[in-house]
This record gives structure tokens, sequence and C-alpha cells, in this order.
């Protein structure tokens, strides 16, 4: 449960950029989750509610949004976007593709009072 | 408090749980939207950055071994420190939820070793180890040994400032652990198949196993290793001693200090 640290992580900034943006309460926490960031929604969900007791985003509703990496093949050198690990190359079909290093792992939206 | 990062000291799963703890609220409308874009991962880079570059500057060799519990990580660890010992310095961190049990097989080597105990944590962070190496004398150009707690999953999100990270997998597992636990070993430098001596016993496919790991990460090195009868040590020990010649040349000599 990896999931319950990154919430925590998850909650501290939302604490400290509570300060920079002047809100008080947060009501929604948009999350980017790349194909890379190996976190399981549910368990997330989960610890978003636990980690968040107590704190400014209680109560917020967590969203969960899938986005792709930058990937680059190094067979053919087609630059695109992969959705998920170990998918081919959509132009030669080589599995030997280059990944972007970031993680994906990104706070995006808030919503916020 | 201490002086690495100001924490209180606590890291390593101190919470309380509140099981029932959120409800959704509905209809958000009139709120402020902001787009902060920040990396959850950012706190631990940090601490990575900073590991890697005191790495980097002692000339040590820093390898993260992750897998799951039981795949022989400790057991292969012993006897690759046996084989080393009176060449290369070296030290061993351990992490594990409890209990001292690996820090002692690894003390008893001789090679100096510390235990980190996680807790509720289910594995170490760039933080934890930034800890660790307060505490443990790090061996200038030589081998840190960095033992994952035993998971396939949660270790494989947190760069620890390594500079090689291998995976073992251990052949009575099953060859479709890539394909279930992809994230391991898309980071990997190296894939460890390790009590090979069991081959003849499991149904596991070396082939299929390596094959889905290379689409995983391309070029992935891969070996077949049994700790217990010796079969790959040799080629493990060579692909060890390449990193460590390479990490050894960054060395550089501290500069006394001036009054």
């Amino acid at each position: 449960m990896h999931e319950l640290s990154l919430c925590r992580t998850l909650v501290g900034i939302l604490e400290t950029q509570a300060v920079r943006h002047h809100y008080r309460s947060v009501r929604r926490v948009e999350l980017r989750v790349g194909p890379q960031a190996m976190v399981e929604p549910g368990a997330m969900m989960f610890s978003f509610g636990v980690a968040s007791r107590g704190t400014l985003a209680e109560g917020a509703v967590l969203e969960i949004r899938p986005v792709s990496a930058r990937v680059v093949c190094l067979d053919c050198s087609h630059e695109g976007e992969a959705e998920k690990l170990a998918e081919a190359c959509p132009v030669c079909g080589s599995y030997r593709l280059l990944w972007e290093e970031d993680a994906g792992l990104r706070l995006g939206e808030i919503e916020v009072d | 408090m201490c002086a690495t990062c100001g924490c209180g000291g606590e890291e390593g799963g101190k919470h309380e749980h509140h099981p029932h703890a959120w409800q959704h609220r509905h209809g958000t409308e009139g709120g402020r939207v902001i787009d902060l874009e920040a990396d959850l991962l950012e706190a631990n880079a940090v601490f990575a950055r900073r590991n890697r570059e005191i790495f980097r500057r002692r000339g040590v060799l820093a390898v993260n071994m992750i897998s799951s519990p039981g795949s022989g990580k400790t057991t292969l660890l012993v006897r690759t420190l046996e084989a080393l010992r009176d060449r290369i310095p070296m030290a061993v961190i351990e992490g594990d939820q409890q209990s001292e049990l690996d820090a002692e097989r690894i003390r008893a080597t001789g090679v100096p070793a510390l235990q980190i105990q996680t807790g509720k944590s289910c594995h170490l962070d760039a933080h934890a180890v930034a800890h660790a190496l307060e505490e443990l004398p790090l061996p200038d150009r030589g081998i840190l040994w960095i033992e994952n707690v035993g998971n396939l999953i949660c270790p494989a999100l947190f760069d620890l400032g390594e500079g090689k990270r291998a995976v073992i997998l251990s052949v009575t597992e099953g060859e479709d652990k890539p394909r279930k636990y992809p994230e391991a070993f898309h980071g990997a430098d190296l894939l460890l198949l390790s009590k090979a001596d069991l081959l003849p016993y499991v149904d596991f496919s070396v082939k299929e196993c390596t094959e889905f790991a290379h689409r995983l990460r391309p070029g992935l090195d891969s070996l077949l290793l049994s700790a217990k009868t010796g079969e790959g040590m040799e080629e493990w020990l060579r692909w060890v001693e390449e990193g460590w010649v390479r990490a050894k040349t960054s060395y550089q000599p501290e500069e006394p200090t001036v009054d």
C-alpha cells in the first residue's frame, strides 16, 4: 500500500499550496496517472480518505485520470504516446520503445473554496 | 529533529487508521479551479538526487535489489558478499517491515549492515536511505547493496538514488510475473532469475519470461542463477564488477578543510 504514503504527500502539497493560492478547503482533486505509475485506483481512493481526514481536503472528490506517456521507437524513430507498458510501436510494431523518464504521477487540477 | 531533512524522525508508517473516512461531496459548482501540475514523487526525487550525488562523489556503486518475498535475495547477497569481500569494500542496507534477521545474516559475513524497519510501509524510499547513510559507514570506491522490502509492486516507484536496479525473480514464482507487475521490470537494469536449480521441477519458461521483460525494458540484461549450486554466479559477479569499476572512477577525495 504505497498509495497511503503517496496520498500523504498529496495532502501535504494541498496544504502547502493553500497558503500560496489562498483557499480554505478543497472540493475536488484531479490525479493524473501515467502508465509507468503503479497505483491502484481503489487503494488510492481509500488512502486519500484516510490521509485527508481532518485536513482541508477532507471530503474532497478524488478523480483519477489516466494520461499517456511520451515514447520514442528505437527502431523507426517514431515519436508518439503510449497508454500502457509493453505496447508495440504503432508504425513498425517494434517493442523497443524508449520511455520518458518521468513516472507520470501528478496532481493536476484542483477545485477549491 | 533530524539533520538530513528536519523531520521528526518518525518516518516509516506511524499512522492511525480511519477506515470509514470519507464521503463524496457532489455538485462542485462555483469552486475556483487551479492547475497545480505538481509531481507527487518530487519529494522522493529530491532525496534520490542527493543520495545519487553522495554515491557519485564517493565512487560507490549502489545496487537496489527488488523482488517479491522469498525469491532468495538475502541468500544471493550473502554468497555475493563472500565472493567479493576480500577485494571490494561493501556495506548493506536491509529493508524489512520488521526484525533484524536479515541484517544479522549479512553481518555474519563480516560486512557492515544496517537494518531499516519500515513498519507499516511496504517499500524503501530515498528519504529512508538518506537517514541510513548517516549511520552506515559508506564504503568509498566500493559497493552499497540495498535490499528492498520484499515486494514487487511498491518499491518500483521509488528511486533511491541507486546506480543499478536488479530485479530478482525466482523460477518458482512463474514466468508471468513481468506481465503482472510490469513496472518493476520496466525500471530494471538487470533481471536475475534465481533458484535455477529448481527449473526441472517447475513449469517456467525462461524464454517467455525474458521475452516479455524485454518488451518492458528493451535491452534488459538477464541472468539465470542458482545461489545454491553456483550456476550463473560467475556471470552475475562479472555484471556487478563492471558496474563497480565504472562507479569508482567518479570518486573525489574530500578536500581537507582549512581553518
